[in-house]
């Protein structure tokens, strides 16, 4: 009775082993870690990392592409950003699958494929912001050729009112000054055509000197269309009298 | 006996004189005062060859050359929403502008695992 009660509890100890052996081996299939030829694939820990940063950045690229379609694209940059944008998600898209898929005999090789998510592709520190000066000389544009029209419509209203053509000329000078950063459509200003020529690269100093000088201008260029609208609303109150 | 001639300075002569000088008889060009729109109607004097003529009446939409022209409200009504449109179209551009600052952007980078 004895004999058999021991003899019980060790098949069901056996049995317990095996369920257990199975189960983390099961675990670390799922975790990517698999074995390579008895030793343990490397960098299996951080794949989901990996996979987390490519899925976050298609569906940033998506939104950015989204942006830009919905524009008018007077410079003719949006187009060609476009191409741009969905190819990168493209290739990460393969990237992921295919670090997710390697068994990785060093981390070594893991990371160099891993670090290319970032180096190869800068989605956060060029794209982002590339894509988003692009948007914004596209909306300028349009403000502008706005303002192009109501200045062209009070030259023909200011008649000998000296205070309304002052202000007039004041306007139109604002005006030719944003042409100067903003560029007359189809040919962006330099600084924006700079940022437009942008490639991902492994040291960023100069990607990023031209995207800061882009911005500034942007910034430049906002208030000096707030600044045209303002003068174009006094020629209108001074024409009201 | 001699009699001093007596001046009588009538209240029909005061009023010649008076209209004289309102129409201004003898000055050049037009007198007219700017035309605004009103009902009202605007008497210029209209010179032919030098002389005088007569005084003619004009209606008040014969424009001057007197004086600023007010634009009409139409006009005017149809620049104001055009520039109340390009500040819309200014606002609008905040978003893309914040977007284009790589230094903000940049941080959303991380680093390679």
């Amino acid at each position: 009775m004895i004999r058999s009660s021991a003899r019980h509890v060790a098949v069901v100890g056996a049995l317990a082993s095996a369920l257990t052996f199975a189960a983390v081996g099961s675990a670390a299939a799922l975790n990517g870690a698999p074995k390579l030829g008895g030793a343990q694939c490397k960098g299996a820990d951080a794949k989901s990392v990996v996979h987390a940063a490519a899925v976050k950045r298609e569906g940033t690229l998506a939104a950015l592409v989204a942006r830009l379609q919905a524009r008018r694209d007077p410079f003719a940059m949006n187009g060609p950003q476009i191409t741009t944008l969905q190819q990168a998600s493209s290739a990460i898209v393969a990237l992921d699958a295919k670090i997710q898929a390697t068994c990785y005999s060093t981390r070594t090789a893991f990371r160099a494929d891993a670090v290319t998510l970032w180096t190869s592709y800068r989605v956060y520190w060029l794209r982002v912001p590339q894509s988003h000066a692009i948007e914004a000389a596209d909306r300028f544009a349009e403000a502008r050729s706005r303002l192009d029209t109501a200045a062209q419509r009070l030259a023909g209203l200011v008649g000998t009112n000296s205070h309304a053509k002052s202000d007039l000329d004041a306007m139109n000078t604002v005006l030719a000054g944003v042409d100067a950063k903003l560029g007359v459509a189809p040919t962006p200003g330099a600084s924006i055509a700079a940022v437009r020529d942008l490639q991902p690269a492994v040291d960023m100093t100069a990607d990023t000197a031209a995207l800061e000088t882009a911005h500034a201008d942007l910034l430049s260029i906002y208030q000096q269309l707030q600044t045209a609208r303002a003068e174009g609303l006094k020629v209108v109150s001074e024409l009201q009298g | 006996m001699r009699t001093k001639p007596v001046r009588r300075f009538t209240s029909a002569a005061a009023l010649a004189l008076f209209a004289a000088l309102v129409t201004g008889c003898g000055s050049s060009g037009s007198n007219a005062t700017p035309v605004s729109g009103g009902s009202t109607r605007t008497t210029v004097q209209s010179h032919v060859a030098g002389v005088h003529s007569s005084n003619t009446t004009v209606p008040p939409s014969v424009p001057t050359d007197i004086g600023p022209r007010k634009p009409d409200r139409a006009a005017l009504a149809t620049v104001e929403q055009e520039l109340n449109d390009a500040g819309s179209s200014i606002s609008a551009t905040q978003s893309a502008v914040s977007g284009s600052d790589v230094n903000t952007a940049r941080q959303q980078e991380g680093n390679a695992p």
